[in-house]
């Protein structure tokens, strides 16, 4: 063989193999994905460190230091929906409970493919049911299930009252989004504001509101929407402002409760202890919430148990923080 | 083992010393086997083993680029950095010294520039002349500016900083794709530069970060490409194997091939095979641990970078200091300080506390041999060398139970390398689950112990190549013997801990 023609063929060969490198891997994707493609195709991939299930592209480069935003997406009734599940980290699980989706386990690596055609109408919240980090409270998204055509709401049939509806309705403009800026260095001196911050990086606003204002809806859960917890200070039977002052007092100069029993501080200090203990229990031990309608499915949100993330200490603060929110109403 | 040429005259005295030295236990692989002296020569050879390197190469860094973030499903970190590296320390380079250089990506395109050809050899008129963009050198016509490397710079020190430099870093690349495929495309880009400004393989031979441990650990290596007669050599008119010719490229390594005793700065090309006109250079099989001269500090130094290294990645990745982990991979953690206590520590132990305490060793057997005859340096770099077979062996012991453990990894990205969901092989769900994990701890053991044997063998050798009297010998070697006996209880301690 003559040299140029070697080295023309070699050339070719060169620079074929690498085109069919970059580009044959794109070919074949497009043509693999060609049946899990419908009209409504909707790609979410978990990502933990940011607590969303987002829509955006997730490929290696650009992934550091991005932040993703959380998946809003929308569809029609009536019509065929794919949904493709990715993990970008660790594993997740995807859970859309009124429209009967998962939980389904989603690995890295692993597509987990979905098929449904949505028959009502309304916005519907998908979770995370798998602790999967720091962020994993965060991790909720809402998909719209719109009319035909006009992409119009129409009147849904849901069993929720419309005021949820129009509560659901502004969570999609306000998704909370995991906040890792803020870290509590050094660390507060008074009790209820180490009661805050644990209250705000345990994320435990993300299902009991800001300012546990509660609220967010637990689909099928007997306690639904989630239980507010500015009202602390009614459950655990201070109703008069000395009384929580003097809680107050005890939980700042870290005065043991138990003690106290022997000379109680005030009348119905008793009945506050008792409380205390069952919140001292639910933030250590958890609950799980129950169904509403038995045959239904499982409620996505849970009191996680959080007795190995925070000290005895600790619960008491939170448990300080959550009495500084009560208001007494005005004479 | 045939090593006589046809019809030559028999060697003598110090000359057959020397030749008895060159062709011990040597087995001339082209004698033995005449079909492969064609393949070898071939000029489609080299390219046929680089091009499919190439191809995979560049499919690994679009998925470095556009598969998964997630480390143990993109296969550029699957492959490269388990795969490549176990192959590269525990076949390639024990068996085939450094083949990887001969079917490396890394230079290809640099290469391609500088010769202006693929599969075929240029030549020149003139030595030395300029002509437009091109210059003649030996027969050979390069492009670029083929300046010289500079001589301060021709050792492998910057090789050494850099290898410590990229492993410092190592936990960010080990499991972000990006980053491999930054750190992959900047070598190839670097490499095509200094292809451009420098003559030949400089960048091969002074600057990429693996080839100092290649150069290193190839001296042990089984296979050696070597001239087989050095009368036929003397007599040679061309030295094409250096000058190159019509059929082939002067040694791209700047190696004088017919004069070469060692590995550690042999590519494995096969291009002097083809240039030599009289069928002079071959390839030869030998015994393990062949080579055994370090020539400088800068290989010393070498052998106590990647013994530290080895050792940290075996603290690291196969101990049960989460915190360490923590520490070593602050981006993430965000424990800088550790980190800072982690690079120091690592740093000052591969520079400055291995060596010391070699250094030690020995003195204290020079000391206590009563030797005035050997200079320090002699035997600090002769028994620097034990480290080279003790270094290796670890590092296989290490790099097994990294594929033992993560073989599930390599089985899903064999079908699955962008971490898209494919499953071209039926192996994509594999799950994970280590291989022998109860076993393998005696594999380790054994693995220690084997680079145990050929480290003190190795040392005992030069020893006596240094003493004359085995007393002497015994003494110069007995503290550094010690002390790698200490070091290898303590890995065997590590692993089965
Ligand atoms: S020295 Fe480095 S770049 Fe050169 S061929 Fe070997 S591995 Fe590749
Ligand atoms: S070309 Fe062949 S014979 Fe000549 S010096 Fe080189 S190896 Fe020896
Ligand atoms: S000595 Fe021969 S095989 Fe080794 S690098 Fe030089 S030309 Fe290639």
């Amino acid at each position: 063989m003559k040299t140029t023609t070697s080295e023309i063929i070699a050339s070719v060969l060169v620079v074929g193999g690498l085109a069919a490198a970059i580009f044959l891997p794109f070919v074949y994707e497009k043509y693999r994905l060609a049946p899990n493609t419908a009209e409504q195709t909707i790609v979410l991939t978990g990502i933990a460190t940011n607590g969303v299930w987002t829509d955006e592209d997730v490929t290696a480069v650009g992934y550091e230091g991005h932040v993703y935003s959380a998946a809003k997406p929308r569809v029609e009734v009536g019509k065929p929906v794919v949904l493709r599940l990715r993990s970008a980290d660790v594993v997740h699980s995807f859970y859309l409970p009124e429209l009967g989706l998962g939980p389904a386990e989603v690995y890295p690596g692993h597509e987990v493919v979905l098929r449904f055609i949505p028959k009502i109408t309304g916005v519907f919240e998908f979770y995370c049911t798998t602790l999967c980090g720091n962020c994993h409270y965060f991790m909720r998204g809402l998909l719209e299930v719109v009319g035909p055509g006009s992409g119009e709401k129409v009147p849904s049939y849901l069993d929720v009252a419309s005021s949820q509806e129009e509560t659901l309705a502004q969570d999609t403009k306000a998704l909370p989004v995991c906040d890792h800026d803020h870290e509590f260095s050094p660390l507060p001196d008074r009790v209820v504001e180490r009661g805050a911050a644990l209250f705000s990086s345990l994320s435990c606003y993300t299902c009991h509101g800001v300012d546990g204002v509660g609220g967010i809806k637990n689909f099928n859960a007997t306690t639904n929407p989630v239980p507010s917890l500015d009202i602390a200070a009614e459950r655990l039977i201070l109703f008069e402002p000395e009384e929580i002052a003097t809680v107050m007092n005890m939980f700042e100069e870290g005065k043991s409760f138990e003690a106290a029993l022997k000379k109680p501080p005030f009348e119905a200090y008793g009945e506050f202890h008792e409380q205390l203990e069952l919140y001292r229990k639910t933030i250590r031990e958890g609950i799980t919430a129950q169904k509403k309608d038995p045959n239904g499915v499982a409620p996505p949100l849970n009191m996680p148990v959080w007795r190995d993330h925070v000290t005895d200490e600790q619960v008491d603060e939170i448990i300080a923080y959550l009495l500084s929110l009560y208001k007494f109403e005005e004479d | 083992m045939s090593q006589q040429s046809c019809a030559k005259p028999e060697p003598s005295g110090m000359k057959q010393q020397v030749l008895d030295s060159k062709t011990k236990g040597r087995i001339d692989l082209l004698r033995r086997f005449p079909a492969l002296g064609p393949v070898l020569k071939h000029r489609w050879f080299q390219f046929a083993l680089i091009f499919p390197n190439l191809v995979l190469f560049a499919l690994f860094l679009v998925a470095g680029i556009y598969g998964t973030p997630v480390g143990n499903r993109n296969i550029i970190i699957v492959f490269v950095w388990i795969v490549w590296w176990f192959l590269l320390i525990a076949l390639m380079v024990p068996f085939a010294s450094r083949i990887w250089c001969a079917m490396c990506p890394f230079p290809f395109i640099g290469e391609w520039a500088q010769r202006g050809a693929l599969v075929s050899a240029k030549v020149g008129k003139a030595v030395g002349r300029w002509s437009g963009l091109s210059r003649v050198i030996g027969k050979n016509r390069y492009f670029g500016f083929n300046i010289r490397w500079p001589k301060a710079l021709s050792n492998i020190w910057m090789q050494n900083i850099g290898f410590l430099g990229l492993c410092t870093f190592s936990a960010l690349f080990l499991t972000r794709p990006i980053i491999s495929t930054w750190v992959l495309g900047s070598l190839v880009v670097l490499a095509t530069v200094l292809h451009v400004i420098f003559r030949q393989r400089a960048f091969c031979n002074y600057v990429c970060p693996v080839s100092g441990f290649l150069s290193l650990y190839s001296m042990t290596s089984k296979l050696e490409v070597r001239s087989r007669d050095s009368d036929v050599c003397l007599k040679c008119k061309t030295k094409s194997c250096l000058a190159g010719s019509e059929t082939g490229w002067g040694c791209p390594w700047s190696m004088y091939p017919s004069k070469m005793d060692r590995n550690n700065y042999c590519g494995v090309c096969t291009e002097c095979i083809t240039t030599c006109p009289h069928d002079n250079m071959t390839i030869n099989l030998r015994p393990f641990g062949s080579d055994t001269k370090m020539k400088g500090y800068d290989e010393a130094w070498k052998a106590f970078i990647m013994l530290t290294l080895v050792a940290t990645y075996s603290v690291l990745y196969l101990g049960p200091w989460g915190f360490l982990r923590d520490w070593a991979n602050a981006p993430e953690s965000n424990e800088w300080g550790g980190f800072g206590v982690y690079v120091s520590f690592m740093w000052t132990t591969a520079l400055l506390f291995v060596p010391g305490v070699f250094a030690l060793a020995a003195w204290a057997g020079g000391k206590w041999a009563k030797s005035e005859t050997v200079s320090f340096k002699k035997q600090f770099l002769a028994f620097a060398y034990t480290l080279v077979p003790f270094g290796l062996l670890i590092w296989i012991a290490f790099s097994t139970v990294l594929v033992f453990t993560n073989w599930s990894y390599i089985a899903n990205v064999v079908s699955d390398p962008f971490g898209w969901g494919w499953d071209l092989f039926g192996t994509g769900s594999v799950e994970w689950r280590p291989f022998m994990s109860e076993y393998v701890v005696f594999l380790q053991m054994v693995l220690v112990a084997v680079g145990l044997y050929f480290a003190l063998k190795s040392g005992w050798k030069a020893a006596l190549g240094l003493h004359e009297q085995p007393k002497v010998a015994l003494r110069a070697f007995l503290p550094t013997g010690f002390l790698l006996s200490a070091l290898a209880i303590l890995f065997i301690v590590l692993y089965a801990g």
